[in-house]
């Protein structure tokens, strides 16, 4: 064999490998491709991504950054749902609410609040980390972390930034005249939004009054504890106050129906999906099963506090009184999204457990009353004296 | 010996093969998902960019309402950048929760697309970046060339979403078959119309000249709908109004810059050119405006030489569009009409008429629209128009957000019956008296 020869053969192998090797490379990739398009069914049509590189090419402005028009796109492409509840929550609204839903959040403890002339004005909350470095009722908030405050920030702007993680400090540049502008570096703590209150009446000592704003992640364990202190004061009978409670998490929401009945269905679920309703039910370990029992609602008791009110009221374990609920029978799944926004989805019309649909058309109270403009709660009132006839 | 370098000589081919198919793989690879786009995101992949602008340069471009125009020419599209699939995988994210949760129906996604394009330019914050659909740009390219085939009428949606006539051409299909300006059309050739969109309508009433449409019709006082065949007829969308009066001024009038602007000017400047006018009124008045290409043209028509616009491009580019001489109209003294609806295309000719000092202004503020949009056909044959450019009048005056002041600023008076046009008379004055 001569030398040449070798060469020869080992060029065409090599010339061959290169090219099946090529043909492979190329297959695979095709292949990934269409695994991948399978595996999202749907895409945008062409027509998009023409119009996108159209308008970084010719647009005569200045265009703003690619995640604020794909939020523009999310937008409008929610809007074809014809669904109010089915809404894009970018990231900073969204670490809001997810302080709210949480019922707690890393933060100094301030109220802001922004005045005429469009100054952000503080308000530190009794013992809290801002309060206790010296933030006084009426500072002027001037900058944070170094950034001055731009005209026009909003107070949600300004909460978003002072929330953040427990244990990190934030720095405020604070007026409080005479004395000259100064900073402030407070180191951020775990702030808590008690979303349940309780009192025991005035004018009827025995009966109890627990009033929940919201269904926060606490709800249910504030709701318990707020029971058992009555409990210790010898509560004999109980007003839930749901009034414009707009709603929240349902899992609060069921465990806090859970503290009234020992068991049974508190709402059915119907999705897309699933042919078959889904029952959530409560079992055992109520602490308050047989205390006489008013709820009171009106047009503002919305969503998770309609599950709440519905399910007493079919149970037979609580008269409502007051007025028609909102009328909010779906289910919203909030999704996370990677770059720190969410979005909430409708995945679930709900149903009470004599399996009424409320969507549009609330709760109806048992005992219809107004509030009335007076200086006396008059809901409160019937709400009493139901609780006192019933003996 | 001999042994260890056969070894030595056959580990040597084997690397040299495997790194040279390794490499070959790669390439291979690399190549796919280049021609791909991209392979992180099949969306990208999916859909190489077709669209295509009506023609290469400047001289399409518009400058409002009217669209479209002859052969369009492919040019290449840019490629959307990585860092724009980042960014848009959010929407991936979104959309897919969505798809798996959401309770009720899905709308298709060629619904989903459009929305995400308006979603996507309303962000731009530019009234004039705008995508236009199908349907609708079918419509607009059709009336764009200043004539159509169709039954002609103008008509608009009542408030029940029936397809009233509003206006009826003269000697035309319509008017022919013993329409009236005011019937309401709910079917045509028996398909309702009730509850489509405007252009879906227009779309079914225009066809071929020549052919038949039966349109079932609601006429006030009559107590059943009945059916109209209509022939259609290709008809001119009338643009130009032009009038010699008793005094000896020529007026005319011009509502929009279509593709046949320049050419009715034209004739329209001819017929009062002939019968010697002193003086001629150009009313632009509420004319919104068209092709940039009409515009110059329009305004070439009165100058001889010289500038007439200036476009200018983000990046500082710039091109000076000059007129050439050899006009009908470039010596008869002139005067021009306009208000605040004279916008875009009317003000880049109001506005080198009087900076070069060939006609004075009479009239009110102009609109202040002083931006180009650039028309692209979308693969579906979807519109889009971009806003590529600001234009300038020969003395360099921006217009946009500030629009032309007129020489002689004539308001119309509010709240009186008007036997005359005060600004009309006011121009005409003008003309016979010099001042």
């Amino acid at each position: 064999m001569s030398t040449q020869h070798n060469f020869r053969l080992l060029l065409g192998a090599l010339l061959l490998c290169f090219c099946l090797a090529f043909v492979a490379g190329f297959g695979v990739h095709q292949l990934w491709g269409q695994v991948e398009q399978t595996a999202r069914p749907a895409k945008l049509l062409g027509q998009f991504w023409e119009a996108w590189a159209l308008v970084e090419e010719y647009f005569y402005g200045e265009l703003p950054p690619a995640q604020e028009r794909t939020y523009g796109a999310i937008r409008q492409a929610l809007t074809l749902l014809n669904d109010p509840y089915t809404v894009f929550v970018e990231p900073q609204p969204r670490e809001l609410e997810r302080d709210r839903l949480r019922g707690a959040f890393g933060g100094i403890g301030v109220a802001l609040e922004s005045n005429p002339e469009g100054d952000i004005l503080l308000s530190p909350h009794p013992d809290s980390p801002a309060e206790r470095a010296g933030v006084v009722a009426g500072d002027i908030l001037l900058a944070l972390d170094g950034e001055e405050i731009a005209v026009g920030a909003t107070v949600d702007d300004i909460s978003a930034r002072l929330h953040g993680e427990v244990g990190t400090p934030v720095t405020l540049t604070i007026s409080h005249p005479p004395t000259p502008p100064f900073d402030l570096t407070i180191t951020r703590e775990e702030i808590q939004v008690p979303s349940v209150t309780w009192r025991m009446l005035e004018r009827a000592p025995d009966v109890g009054y627990m009033r929940i704003e919201s269904f926060t992640e606490r709800t249910g364990d504030e709701a318990a504890a707020a029971i058992r202190e009555m409990q210790a004061q010898g509560v004999a009978a109980l007003i839930l106050d749901l009034r414009d409670n707009s709603g929240g998490l349902i899992s609060p929401a069921v465990a806090t129906v859970g503290h009234f009945i020992h068991d049974g269905v508190v709402l059915y679920e119907l999705t897309r999906r699933e042919p078959e309703e889904q029952a959530v039910e409560v079992q055992g370990g109520s602490i308050a099963a047989d205390i006489p029992l008013v709820v009171l609602v009106n047009g503002g008791t919305a969503s998770a506090a309609e599950i709440v009110a519905g399910a007493l009221q079919d149970h037979g374990r609580a008269a409502l009184v007051g007025e028609p609920t909102f009328g909010k029978g779906s289910v919203q799944l909030i999704y996370e999204i990677s770059d720190g926004s969410s979005v909430h989805i409708t995945s679930a019309v709900w149903l009470t457990p004599d399996r009424k649909r409320i969507e549009g058309k609330g709760l109806t109270p048992d005992v219809h009353v107004v509030r009335g403009d007076g200086p006396q709660d008059e809901q409160i009132e019937r709400a009493v004296m139901y609780l006192l006839s019933r003996d | 010996m001999d042994s260890i370098t056969r070894i030595l000589k056959f580990l040597f081919v084997t690397t040299i093969v495997v790194i040279f198919s390794a490499t070959a793989f790669v390439a291979g690879f690399g190549t796919s998902y280049l021609l791909a786009g991209s392979g992180a995101l099949p969306a990208w992949s999916a859909s190489a960019p077709t669209a295509t602008p009506p023609a290469e340069g400047g001289e399409e471009e518009k400058v409002t309402t009217p669209t479209p125009s002859s052969a369009p020419t492919p040019i290449p599209l840019p490629t959307p950048a990585n860092r724009d699939e980042e960014a848009f995988q959010t929407f991936w994210e979104v959309w897919d929760l969505v798809q798996r949760n959401f309770y009720g129906e899905l709308p298709d996604m060629q619904k989903v697309t459009y929305a995400a394009i308006h979603g996507m330019l309303s962000t731009l914050d530019d009234d004039y970046t705008a995508f236009i659909e199908p349907e609708v740009a079918a419509v607009i390219a059709e009336d764009a060339t200043g004539e159509f085939e169709g039954i002609g009428a103008f008509v608009d949606l009542d408030e029940d979403g029936k397809v009233e006539l509003v206006g009826i051409f003269e000697d035309g299909p319509a008017e022919k078959a013993g329409l009236l300006t005011g019937d309401r059309v709910i079917a045509v050739d028996g398909v309702s119309v009730v509850g489509k969109t405007l252009y879906e309508a227009i779309n079914l009433i225009r066809g071929e000249a020549g052919s038949d449409v039966v349109l079932l019709v609601e006429r006030e006082g009559e107590p059943e709908p009945f059916e109209v065949t209509v022939t259609r007829a290709r008809l001119e969308i009338p643009i130009v109004e032009v009038e010699m009066r008793d005094d000896g001024v020529g007026y005319i009038r011009l509502y929009e810059f279509s593709a046949t602007a320049h050419a009715r000017m034209k004739d329209g400047l001819e017929e009062l050119l002939a019968q010697d006018p002193t003086g001629i009124v150009f009313d632009l008045r509420n004319n919104p405006g068209g092709w940039l290409e009409q515009a110059v043209n329009v305004a070439d028509l009165f100058l001889d030489d010289g500038v007439i616009v200036v476009e200018r491009w983000s990046d500082g580019r710039e091109k000076r569009v000059e007129a050439e001489p050899g006009d009908v109209g470039e010596d008869v003294p002139l005067v021009v009409l306009v208000n605040g609806g004279s916008a875009s295309a009317s003000e880049i000719v109001a506005g080198a008429l009087q900076d070069r000092e060939r006609a004075i202004l009479i009239g009110e503020l102009t609109f202040g629209k002083g931006s180009v949009q650039r028309p692209f056909t979308l693969s579906d044959g979807s519109e889009l128009r971009v806003t590529s450019a600001l234009w300038f009048t020969p003395n360099d005056r921006a217009i946009h957000g500030q629009g032309i002041t007129p020489d002689i600023e004539m308001p119309w008076p509010v709240d009186e019956e008007l036997e005359q046009d005060p600004q009309l008379e006011r121009a005409v004055e003008y003309l016979l008296t010099g001042e």
